[in-house]
């Protein structure tokens, strides 16, 4: 139970974050991108503890991955539905950029690759797919990485922030990889 | 009487009489603006003295001084957003002086002082246009760049302008790190120098520059990318070949030279057909030349945008 709380309060404290900056910060002027901007940070950040959290048994106890994991999604798809707003939910306007911008297709693609997880995420799934859902759960190392290009395709100058999720991200793999090979 | 400069309430007193009272100063055609600067309506930055422009001016609705000074790309304080908000008092403007020289006749140089009163200050409220898609409409006081060419008169094989920004990697908190190739650089044909829209700034709203906007001066061009519009600038040489510029160095294929607004030639990463006009809800479509194309249309006949971009 306590698993529950401490996850949740985990994934829902950005939300509120968020939401109390668009209501009483004056300082947020344009409140579209800023939504955009942050949803998409927190679902890079959210992908990044899902695989930091198993490493370390300290932690591990605390957590739940699967309410990480979908907490990520759900960021994602306010994400993608805010981005549709910003379009003026017009279909033409969302199809010349899916059929010219390279980062809004690999934004598309890392969103089609989380379904399947999704999908899939239920106990049932889970031992109906036996060891083909960890087939499919290790998409999450394909999703990351998109995630991070989508990110870095639109990056001007400043790309501090952006190696700093990426040199997480090669830590936990190393990491990774360390502990597997010690077992 | 149209109200069509959005004032926040937090702006003070001084702003909404001032420009409420705008046909008013206009027929008396000079501002005396410290009559109205009593304690009684104190304000941190000092009014300035100018007139009205109706030639150039756009009519639209003014975006507030509030989101004018929260919502920059001002590298110098910080790559975020409201970085140069809450930076602002990083930029050291005291004994300012912008040094013109280069190529000309009679070099200068300008203490605050004088770019305050040597020339005419008007007001231009101009549409302003960045290269991530976002625009706002600022009404701006400065002059136009030509005053100073004409007092400086470059000689015949000027045929650009460059500009160069303030480096202080001591105060500057951006300047800390080499995100940017520091100092900001910028440069203008001399044909665009010499365009009448484009303005040397001093202030906005009736007011010396807020930090976070570029104080002490800066330059504006509506009809191209915002980042042209090199903010802090501390000396202008008149010179022979295209000056080097910031973004175009950082990234050669992505902002060209030219960098005018232009919805049919897409920035590499990302569309410019649209814009999100601050305070807007929906994005509107992007004008060629920012919507200035009578001004600036005969500078580029034959020039193909596409390569020159």
């Amino acid at each position: 139970m306590y698993q529950i709380i401490v996850t949740y309060t985990f994934v829902i404290t950005p939300l509120i974050f968020i939401i109390f900056n668009i209501l009483f910060n004056t300082n947020i002027i344009n409140p579209l991108s800023y939504l955009i901007i942050s949803t998409g940070y927190i679902s890079m950040s959210l992908l990044i503890m899902v695989l930091f959290i198993p490493l370390f048994k300290a932690i591990k106890g605390f957590f739940d991955r699967k309410i990480f994991g979908l907490s990520a999604f759900s960021y994602t798809l306010v994400h993608l539905l805010l981005y549709i707003i910003d379009n003026n939910i017009s279909l033409k306007y969302l199809y010349a950029d899916l059929s010219s911008l390279l980062f809004i297709q690999v934004g598309y693609i890392a969103f089609l690759l989380f379904l399947p997880l999704v999908f899939t995420s239920t106990i049932k799934a889970k031992l109906a797919l036996k060891n083909n859902w960890f087939k499919i759960h290790r998409l999450i190392y394909i999703i990351i990485p998109l995630s991070f290009i989508h990110y870095y395709l639109i990056i001007k100058a400043d790309y501090l922030l952006f190696f700093i999720y990426l040199i997480m991200f090669i830590l936990i793999l190393i990491l990774k990889k360390r502990i597997i090979s010690n077992e | 009487m149209s109200n069509k400069y959005n004032l926040d309430k937090e702006n003070s007193i001084t702003d909404e009489i001032y420009f409420r009272n705008r046909r008013k100063i206009m027929s008396s055609s000079l501002v005396i603006p410290f009559l109205l600067n009593s304690s009684l309506f104190a304000s941190t930055r000092k009014n300035l003295p100018f007139i009205k422009d109706t030639e150039f001016s756009t009519n639209e609705q003014t975006n507030t001084i509030k989101q004018i000074t929260s919502y920059n790309n001002f590298y110098e304080l910080g790559s975020g957003k409201r970085d140069p908000m809450f930076n602002s008092d990083k930029l050291k403007t005291d004994e300012w002086t912008l040094t013109i020289d280069g190529l000309v006749e009679k070099p200068l140089v300008l203490s605050m002082d004088d770019l305050i009163k040597r020339y005419q200050l008007e007001e231009r409220i101009y549409r302003l246009r960045c290269v991530e898609a976002w625009s706002m409409v600022v009404p701006w006081i400065g002059f136009e760049l030509r005053h100073i060419l004409k007092e400086v008169k470059p000689l015949y094989n000027a045929k650009y302008v460059s500009f160069e920004s303030i480096l202080d990697p001591v105060n500057l908190p951006g300047q800390k790190r080499n995100v940017l190739n520091w100092p900001y650089r910028e440069g203008l044909r001399m044909d665009e120098a010499l365009n009448p829209l484009t303005l040397i700034s001093v202030g906005l709203y009736g007011k010396v520059m807020p930090n976070q906007n570029g104080a002490p001066v800066r330059l504006i061009v509506p009809w191209k990318y915002g980042f042209k519009s090199i903010k802090s600038i501390v000396k202008i040489s008149f010179v022979e070949d295209e000056p080097i510029c910031t973004w175009n160095q950082q990234a050669p294929d992505e902002y060209g030279f030219y960098s005018n607004v232009n919805p049919y030639v897409d920035h590499p990463r990302w569309s410019q057909k649209r814009e999100r006009r601050i305070g807007e809800f929906g994005k509107r479509d992007t004008l060629l030349f920012n919507g200035y194309s009578k001004f600036v249309n005969n500078l580029y006949t034959g020039m193909d945008l596409e390569k020159f971009f």
